[in-house]
């Protein structure tokens, strides 16, 4: 059977050649050593497809070891399909063990939010990256944001959010709103929703953010500033829920989830599953928010199947 | 020069990693490298040798200052790395009692790509929470650092940590050091780090 | 429900893959050989090696099977497996003035040394349905072989010279020149390092020679119809087998192969600088896996485009290159298919506020989240 025999492959643990683990190892260590600052990297092919996570999977195949716990969601859901396949990917891979609950996890890779039970010093979050130039919507060309990046040049993106506020009254940014890290470099916290800014700001954890179709790492230590972009006078504000609660538990104090189940029938439930309005950090109200979020002992519950 | 064999270049590389990743990302916070029995030449400590086994390979430089050859040879043949000037290495081996020269050499990275800036394995004597006899003791502040955090090195010039703060005066350029104890303990300095010391 | 709402991802994607096997087979067809693949699309294969930066027609002839006939899949699939592979050697430089060369045209000159060899081409035929290949057998197809055989005499054969190339006339001549002689001659690997701009001129022509076809030629075609202004002249086009060479663990230089390629050297004349007004030619070159002359052509064309300066889309390294990239653009492109909704919930969540704004403003209180929240509190 020699045909058979061409095409037969077994494969490096975590998939990546060793080779290319220690470049992004290298990289990893920069962009921890330069908080928010876009680091180039090899972004080697993979069996998943440019935009669905091949950064993401860069990032946590280089971290994870045979002692890691994997958890990984989509738009906050582990069960979400491409999730699915991404953790069967890295399961396949290293043997790992894995986990929907976000407190058992040691490693966790997401697509869009970051979970609301607050991650500990334990725990690193890798985070997947479509567009990781946070400048990209005010200038097109890479030489020139880079350059803007390295002159702290950031006056474009300032007149782009005074202009939002002129035409609409706030500023529009939704998810990925570009934020300040250690008081030097704009970066974009990735499409996570506003609500989970203000958790990104001193937080126990290591962020990891990991664009692999854009090729480049960039990260947030722990108990590093992170400040969205705001004016005096306009200040950034999280996504308002006023009014609703979940449908399934009766809290509150979560980012929701829209669900249209007919044409007239809108419900709304928490879109993380693990977390609870107990366990909830401190309500963000809209038109201020406290930059120091308190970190709690995230409460290890077991995990429960809604 | 000895091949080491007992090197897992998969896991051992992976778990030494993760101790280095979790010092840079908290500096100040003492971590301990899984222990190997390398057999490490003159001038470079088992716990460099770690640093560089997992870091190194044939895309980037090292330099050992000093009386580096053994050990330069010894990173070559295990690793594929290529032998620098201290002007052109990325990674800097010295021992915490020589001299700052491969300090004020390094390179600290250009503007457009700060990152190219060099990393600096300095190998001490201790590290510890409490004073011991001599030796400095280091306060820490900036990223990865909740307030500040206190550590106790011995077998650690000063002139040496004036030349690192003298690189990293301008952010984002820079340099990024690493402590390695002869214990084989481990602490991070990246160029964020405010460091103060008072010799005790 | 929706396909995020339930919890049987896995099993969704397990349906999924199951079912899409069924699409494959379920006409209980013959299957496909490779051999046959391999043989009988030939042209085919070329394409998603070039694409998928490997040259391996089997697997590509398998992933081709594996795909039903999808081309971005195949081409991506290739380049992944690529990527897992280990590297030994960087070969010697192709030295394609060695080619055995089964086609080479120019059109600069009507006569040029060495002869117009037409070669295995379309270019010229009709494009009219064949309705007997809906009859094909392999009895045909093999008294088709022996016919043609037969008419060759073996005696009027001469051994194939290598042929030398149009450009070293004019190079001769002094026409043709460096179009930029302090360009960055630094030989980079953009599998190895992400690439930075300004790009290095072998990093541009790397990821020309990987870049998808169609996207090459759309970029091309706007250079031609006056989006950038490269009017270029074929000087060259040649297909066929060259060696390649490695050095081995001793230093020797050793042949380990022969691949086919084609090459395209576009000739267009340099926009002359006022301090020097003596004008002259330069080269656009383009070299790719396989037959695939739209592909060299086009990147010829682009290689000149994107050196010659200009605010046009195919002038601008960055816009032709990442572009280009069919496995980068292929998976964004569809990456919006990936559930969005967190992202979506957020803007909505603005949009409703800027409406309320609005609509405050005009004095019109009956719109927006609030009401709608009363009216779902009342309902």
């Amino acid at each position: 059977m020699i045909t058979a025999k061409k095409f037969q492959h077994t494969y490096n643990y975590g998939f990546i050649d060793e080779t290319t683990k220690k470049e992004i190892r290298r990289k990893l260590l920069k962009a921890v050593a330069i908080p928010g600052y876009q680091v180039p990297y090899s972004s080697p092919e993979m069996p998943i497809a440019r935009g669905w996570g091949t950064g993401g999977l860069h990032a946590s195949l280089s971290l994870i070891g045979p002692d890691d716990v994997f958890k990984i969601i989509d738009q906050g859901s582990d069960a979400s399909v491409n999730a699915c396949n991404l953790r069967d990917f890295v399961k396949r891979m290293t043997g790992c063990k894995t986990t929907f609950d976000t407190g058992a996890a040691t490693l966790i890779q997401t697509r869009h939010r970051k979970p609301e039970e607050i991650l500990t010093e334990r725990q690193i979050i890798v985070f997947q990256v479509p567009q990781p130039e946070p400048l990209r919507s005010v200038e097109r060309y890479e030489f020139k944001t880079r350059q803007m990046h390295a002159e702290a040049d950031y006056a474009k993106m300032w007149v782009s959010l005074y202009e939002s506020y002129v035409k609409f009254g706030a500023i529009m940014q939704a998810a990925g709103y570009p934020v300040r890290v250690h008081g030097r470099y704009i970066m974009t916290p990735s499409p996570i929703p506003r609500w989970d800014v203000p958790n990104l700001s001193m937080a126990p954890c290591l962020h990891v953010f990991s664009a692999g179709r854009e090729k480049r790492l960039h990260c947030v230590p722990p108990w590093t500033k992170v400040e969205p972009l705001e004016f005096e006078d306009v200040k950034f504000c999280v996504e308002e829920f006023r009014g609703i609660v979940c449908a399934a538990s009766g809290g509150d104090r979560a980012f929701m989830d829209e669900i249209y189940e007919s044409e007239t029938a809108r419900k709304y439930v928490m879109n993380d599953p693990t977390s609870s309005t107990k366990s909830a950090p401190a309500t963000v109200r809209c038109n201020g928010f406290s930059p120091i979020r308190r970190p709690r002992r995230p409460r290890r519950k077991p995990f429960l199947l809604p | 020069m000895i091949r080491e064999t007992v090197y897992d270049e998969i896991f051992d590389a992976q778990r030494h990693f993760r101790t280095v990743l979790d010092s840079m990302s908290r500096p100040g916070k003492i971590n301990r490298f899984a222990p190997l029995a390398l057999t490490t030449p003159e001038g470079l400590t088992r716990a460099a040798a770690y640093v560089g086994f997992a870091l190194l390979n044939a895309d980037v430089a090292a330099h050992v200052a000093g009386n580096g050859a053994a050990a330069e040879s010894y990173l070559r043949t295990n690793t594929q790395c290529r032998i620098e000037s201290a002007s052109q290495a990325d990674f800097i081996f010295l021992p915490g009692e020589g001299e700052v020269t491969a300090i004020n050499e390094a390179k600290v990275g250009i503007p457009t790509y700060p990152e190219s800036g060099a990393t600096v394995v300095i190998a001490v004597n201790h590290i510890g929470k409490s004073s011991s006899t001599g030796g400095v003791q280091l306060t820490l502040e900036g990223p990865g650092i909740e307030t500040r955090e206190i550590v106790f090195v011995t077998g650690l010039r000063t002139e040496l940590l004036a030349a690192l703060k003298a690189k990293n005066a301008e952010f984002p350029l820079g340099i990024d050091a690493m402590l390695v104890s002869a214990d084989e303990c481990v602490i991070c300095l990246p160029r964020t780090t405010r460091v103060t010391w008072d010799t005790l | 429900m929706g396909y995020v709402a339930t919890k049987g991802g896995e099993d969704a994607i397990a349906n999924a893959n199951q079912l899409v096997e069924f699409y494959r087979v379920k006409e209980r067809t013959t299957p496909i050989e490779i051999a046959q693949i391999q043989a009988q699309f030939r042209l085919l294969i070329d394409k998603i090696m070039g694409e998928g930066s490997l040259y391996a027609p089997e697997h590509a002839a398998l992933v081709l099977k594996q795909n039903e006939g999808d081309v971005f899949e195949s081409a991506f699939m290739l380049r992944a497996y690529r990527a897992t592979l280990q590297r030994r050697y960087y070969s010697e430089t192709l030295a394609t003035r060695e080619m055995f060369v089964r086609r080479r045209i120019s059109s600069a000159f009507r006569e040029i040394p060495g002869g117009q060899i037409l070669g295995p081409t379309r270019d010229y035929s009709q494009r009219l349905l064949d309705g007997e290949l809906a009859e094909e057998t392999l009895g045909s197809v093999e008294a088709f072989v022996a016919a043609f055989e037969g008419e060759l005499d073996s005696s009027s054969l001469r051994a194939v010279p290598t042929i030398g190339k149009v450009i070293d006339l004019l190079t001769a001549e002094g026409l043709l020149r460096e179009a930029n002689p302090d360009e960055n001659r630094r030989v980079v690997d953009v599998t190895r390092e992400a690439i930075k701009f300004p790009a290095p001129r072998s990093a541009a022509l790397q990821m020309l020679a990987r870049a998808e076809t169609g996207g090459l030629m759309a970029l091309a075609y706007s250079a031609q119809r006056g989006f950038g202004s490269v009017h270029a002249t074929v000087g060259e086009l040649r297909m066929g087998e060259v060696p390649v060479r490695v050095r081995d663990a001793r230093g020797r230089v050793r042949v380990i192969g022969r691949v086919r390629v084609t090459e395209a050297e576009m000739i267009s004349k340099i926009k002359v600088q006022k301090k020097d007004p003596v004008p002259y030619l330069s080269l656009g070159y383009g070299l790719c896996f396989g037959q695939n002359e739209t592909k060299a052509i086009c990147m010829g064309i682009l290689d000149r485009a994107m050196r010659s300066g200009g605010d046009a889309p195919c002038q601008s390294q960055e816009f032709v290159l990442y572009h280009t990239e069919g496995i980068e653009s292929y998976g964004f492109t569809n990456h919006l298919k990936l559930p969005h909704y967190v992202t979506f919930q957020s803007s909505l969540s603005n949009l409703r506020q800027a409406v309320e704004r609005k609509e405050k403003k005009r004095g019109n209180l009956g719109f927006g989240m609030a009401a709608a929240a009363k009216k779902e509190t009342s309902a």
